[in-house]
């Protein structure tokens, strides 16, 4: 059994460009980047990788003691999951994503570390100016003066 | 504040029925014809008044009459004078049968779009007493639902240029937009398209239109910008940003639009002249999507994709900010000549 973890949709958006990913939660207004082996963790939650097979992938791809990997899989996983960015789900993990950089004969690169950048300068807007959607409650309108004053 | 409800957003019929009631009344229907995006749009005034607060952003598309339009307009207000937005605040929106409702409790406005019908409604208590954000750029929401349907997108940026094409300048308030965008009207070669809202199309060639010739900056930031003193519109609360329409300031120096050539990505240094450096696409999509999307009434769950695939066709730069304004036109042509 390992964990699972699943992207927080819909209320999480993301895109891959140029290895760098960029996050959006849509309802705090905060938005994060991910690069290097932070991208590269994103990329296996993205392909259903459980918490062992991302700290696999990793370690074919960086020069890194196991440990290493580990600790920082563990952190990440754990700081996506406190932001709200993934949800944790118990069970088998995924099928394995892409093969290993080490069984096509890649170098390995050096491991720094990833880092969940986090930018809240946009949550200004969503709580000056945030937008309900009207369903069948309705309109709000100010209430009627006895109303009002109730 | 204690609230009570009503189980629907007004009726098509009642906006219509509302507006040509005030139309009436204050003397009859003033039409603004524009060419937006290349379209034909009928912008109908109930009387003058209104007319002349929200007509100056559109002053660069004005257009002679040509065809039936892609999109009438119905604005009108109630002549509550003295009705003045204190700030922003919440937002109410519904879709139902494919009309759009938008209601801004703080400004009393409300924006409706029947996109099928291609026919929209916007009230608001008193035509002049809108806040800056919205005279400056008005309609604002309407004409994203409008420019969503012919599959172009509202976006955050400011855009600026020349005939051949032009760049996007991107990044959230305070990044150095506004200044960037107004500093071209101190070189001839450059044109102005626009410093916080512009439509881009989604062509193989991204092409830029604009929307408002409108500009603003901080009062305080004026003296960087000694060029535009003279060209302040009347009529600006001393607490808020200084207003300018380009159009009425500077005539010709605005452009309806151009192919769009690279993202810019202003940043303030303590350099003394601008200078443009090569910058990743990744900056770009950040410095362009969250601010667009926030802003966006609903936030539009599919912009980012939309706004990656952008940021992959054309380059980026970040363009480094100096304290001499004088500089930024001349990288910004340097960008161009890219």
């Amino acid at each position: 059994m390992t964990t699972r973890f699943r992207v927080n949709s819909p209320n999480v958006i993301h895109e891959t460009i140029e290895g760098e990913v960029i996050l959006i939660d849509l309802k705090t207004g905060t938005y994060y980047s991910l690069r290097d082996a932070g991208a590269a963790l994103w990329q296996a939650i993205e392909q259903g990788a459980g918490e062992d097979e991302i700290a696999a992938e990793l370690r074919s791809r960086y020069e890194a003691s196991e440990t290493e990997i580990q600790d920082a899989v563990r952190r990440l996983l754990a700081e996506l999951e406190r932001e709200g960015l993934v949800r944790a789900d118990e069970g088998e993990a995924g099928p394995a994503a892409a093969p290993p950089a080490s069984d096509n004969g890649a170098a390995r690169l050096p491991f720094a570390a990833p880092v969940l950048e986090k930018h809240t300068d946009m949550q200004d807007l969503i709580l000056l100016d945030p937008v309900h959607e009207v369903g069948a409650e309705g309109w709000p309108h100010p209430a009627p003066p006895d109303e009002a004053t109730a | 504040m204690s609230r009570t409800v009503t189980p629907e957003a007004p009726s098509v019929d009642r906006l219509q029925n509302d507006f040509e009631r005030a139309a009436e009344a204050a003397g009859g229907a003033v039409d603004l014809h524009l060419a937006l995006a290349g379209k034909p749009v009928r912008i109908r005034f109930a009387g003058a008044r209104a007319a002349e607060a929200l007509s100056p952003a559109f002053a660069h598309l004005e257009a002679q009459q040509d065809g039936s339009p892609a999109l009438t307009l119905h604005v009108w207000d109630s002549g509550l004078r003295g009705t003045e937005a204190t700030g922003a605040g919440a937002s109410y929106y519904s879709e139902q049968d494919g009309v759009r409702t938008l209601h801004q409790p703080t400004s009393g406005v409300f924006s409706v779009l029947d996109a099928d019908a291609e026919t929209g409604w916007f009230w608001m208590p008193d035509a002049h007493g809108l806040p800056y954000w919205d005279y400056t750029a008005p309609f604002r929401h309407l004409l994203s639902w409008w420019l969503d349907a012919q599959r172009l997108r509202q976006v955050h940026g400011g855009a600026v240029g020349t005939e051949d094409g032009g760049v996007l300048l991107v990044g959230p308030g305070g990044s150095g937009k506004s200044t960037t965008s107004l500093s071209v009207l101190l070189d001839e070669r450059l044109r102005y398209a626009g410093d916080d809202y512009v439509a881009v199309g989604s062509a193989h060639v991204p092409v830029v239109h604009s929307i408002y010739c409108s500009g603003k900056v901080h009062q305080g930031d004026l003296h960087r910008l000694p060029h535009l003193e003279p060209a302040l519109a009347d009529g600006v609360r001393p607490d808020e940003k200084a207003v300018f329409y380009v159009e009425r300031a500077f005539p010709g120096r605005s452009i309806a639009g151009f192919p769009l050539r690279a993202i810019v990505v202003p940043r303030v240094t303590d350099r003394r002249a601008a200078r443009a450096v090569p910058g990743t696409r990744a900056e770009a999509l950040a410095a362009l999507a969250p601010s667009t999307i926030f802003q966006l009434h609903p936030p539009a769950r599919d912009a980012l994709a939309w706004m990656a695939g952008l940021v992959r066709r054309v380059p980026t730069f970040v363009l480094e900010l100096g304290s001499d304004v004088e500089t930024i036109p001349a990288a910004l042509l340097r960008i161009l000549e890219q």
